[in-house]
């Protein structure tokens, strides 16, 4: 299916709003953010033409409910490049 | 403003990102679409607002209300909607439960949206024959008399003749009904059979005038063995197979007065021989007679035996002619319309003023049966939501108000016999078109709105009926 680059640019952007989230949520020790959005991002990514994204959140969710804040962390940052990457490549 | 003719989806899902793309991607292939990140919110605006929904799609893992929730709550009011959940847990369990709630389907995410298309497809075609099915069905369950499904009327005359019905459907009394053909005799009957004790049994009805005498005679009594040429098994007859249940016996005003003195001892001693047997065997079945003769009459003129006539005519039953009820005819018509209309899939949503009055002043000499065919004509012919006069039948002879208003012609579409099929109905308004145009084929096509060909093609079938209508 043909996602418009219109749809893809905003679904970029809420992720960049969403890894500050993540950051954050690293401080205080809440993982339920970590599970909610990473199991928001397995069940969407893909939609949107982004596979990895969804495999991110899958690590996201898990890493959650682990409470593993090294795999956490890791999961953030490789988030954060691969959407920047992205996004790069629609404008 | 919602265009009605389109599919309304309602899609729910707190991934916002999702929401947008389902809702553009829907949109964009013509479906109304009303989305919502909250349960809860859609559950109301389809209870209370009626927000118009055909298929839901909801995300199974929804923060307050889930979607699993969602589909118990609906369920509540509306048993057919169909829901389809969506969910990341791509575990069986969770399919199984949401399929065992009441869900249409199950995809998992991510999505493929193309097969979320097929989905909703499918469970749009399933929404329609149910709904198609529901209104079948509340049609026939709402517009009844005395419980009766489908049966229609309320003119004074009709009531009369369905009350008497129900009072003498638990007697055993021997019941005749008298009334012009198409009348509705065989609904009377029917309607004994259905308010009596006997309504688990079989209702089994025969119409005395259009059998031969001795195949009427075998029919009705059975035979053995070799009773005659050509009897290679033994038959039950038609008593026998109405055991504990009605036999309707119609036209018995047409039956030949060899059988008509059987007929008399099978009502005084209740038992049958079958032809070519010696043992006798007892009748269980309530006999119900009609006919549209005036019996009294045949019996002065020696045609029908006095004796049978008194034995049948303990509870005579009248059912008056359309035309003396004519109360009845815009609620049939209106029934007969919604029928028809369900079951030719045809949008039509009633009658102009004009048809009505039309209706109202046809003379209907074919009475219900006749109606019923005309109504069933104007739905397959009417071109808009609402049947006019052009879907109706002309002025009939019978009726000089209509004729004298109208300026007719004593040509008439329906003067010759009232009560045929739509396919007699098409050919004799082929020819009357005709007819009136002084037999010119192309003026007769324009007016038609066939091509000739067509024309030439049905004017060759009504050659071969030409000398049956004359
Ligand atoms: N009151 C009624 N409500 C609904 N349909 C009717 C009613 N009376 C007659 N009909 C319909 O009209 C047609 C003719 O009725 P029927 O009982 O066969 O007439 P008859 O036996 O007098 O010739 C049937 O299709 C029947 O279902």
């Amino acid at each position: 299916m043909h996602i418009l680059d219109e749809h893809k640019k905003k679904y970029l952007n809420r992720r960049i709003s969403e890894i500050e989230e993540l950051k954050q949520s690293l401080g205080v020790d809440d993982f339920d953010i970590a599970i909610n959005i990473g199991h928001r991002l397995k069940g969407n990514g893909e939609t949107f033409g982004y596979p990895i994204i969804s495999a991110l959140g899958i690590s996201l969710e898990q890493a959650g409910i682990a409470k593993d804040k090294v795999k956490l962390r890791e999961a953030i940052k490789q988030l954060e490049v691969n959407v920047e990457e992205n996004l790069k490549k629609i404008h | 403003m919602k265009n009605k003719n389109l599919s309304s989806l309602v899609i729910i899902d707190d991934d916002v990102d999702l929401l947008e793309l389902l809702s553009s991607f829907f949109r964009q292939r013509g479906y109304n679409v009303s989305s919502y990140e909250d349960a809860r919110v859609a559950l109301a605006e389809i209870e209370v607002k009626k927000v118009i929904a055909d298929v839901v799609i909801s995300d199974l893992k929804l923060p307050v209300m889930s979607g699993l929730d969602f589909i118990k709550r609906i369920r509540t009011f509306n048993a057919v909607l169909p829901i389809i959940l969506m969910t990341a847990e791509g575990s069986l369990e969770v399919a199984v439960e949401a399929i065992e709630s009441g869900a249409y389907d199950f995809v998992l995410k991510p999505l493929h949206v193309p097969q979320l298309l097929i989905s909703v497809q499918r469970a749009l075609f399933l929404n329609q024959v149910q709904v198609e099915n529901t209104n079948l069905k509340n049609l026939f369950n709402e517009q009844d008399f005395l419980g009766l499904k489908g049966v229609i009327g309320k003119s004074p005359g009709f009531k009369k003749a369905m009350e008497l019905a129900k009072r003498v459907s638990s007697s055993q009394a021997n019941i005749i009904i008298f009334g012009e053909s198409g009348s509705g005799k065989e609904v009377v009957a029917k309607a004994v059979h259905e308010l009596g004790e006997r309504r688990s049994g079989p209702f089994v009805a025969i119409n005395c005038s259009a059998i031969p005498e001795n195949l009427l005679e075998s029919e009705l009594f059975g035979y053995a063995k070799g009773a005659f040429t050509g009897a290679v098994g033994s038959k039950i007859g038609l008593f026998e197979e109405a055991n504990k249940g009605t036999l309707f016996l119609d036209e018995i005003g047409d039956l030949a007065l060899p059988l008509q003195a059987k007929l008399l001892r099978v009502l005084q001693e209740r038992k049958i021989k079958r032809i070519g047997e010696n043992t006798t065997r007892d009748i269980t079945a309530r006999v119900i007679c009609a006919t549209h003769k005036d019996l009294k009459k045949e019996v002065e003129k020696g045609n029908f035996r006095e004796d049978l006539y008194f034995r049948l005519n303990v509870i005579p039953i009248h059912m008056p002619p359309l035309r003396d009820r004519k109360e009845d005819i815009i609620p049939l018509s209106e029934y007969f319309l919604k029928k028809f209309s369900l079951i030719n899939n045809a949008n039509i949503k009633g009658f102009t003023k004009q048809a009505i009055k039309r209706l109202e002043t046809l003379a209907w000499k074919g009475n219900v049966r006749e109606l019923e065919n005309a109504i069933e004509r104007a739905v397959v012919l009417s071109n808009s939501e609402y049947v006019d006069l052009e879907d109706l039948p002309l002025a009939d002879l019978g009726n000089e108000e209509y004729k004298a208003e109208s300026g007719e012609s004593s040509i008439s579409l329906f003067s010759i016999n009232a009560i045929m099929s739509l396919e007699d109905v098409c050919k004799k308004y082929i020819e009357f078109i005709f007819k009136k145009n002084g037999f010119a084929k192309e003026q007769t096509a324009k007016e038609l709105g066939i091509d000739r060909k067509t024309l030439y093609r049905k004017l060759k079938e009504l050659e071969s009926v030409e000398h049956t209508i004359q």
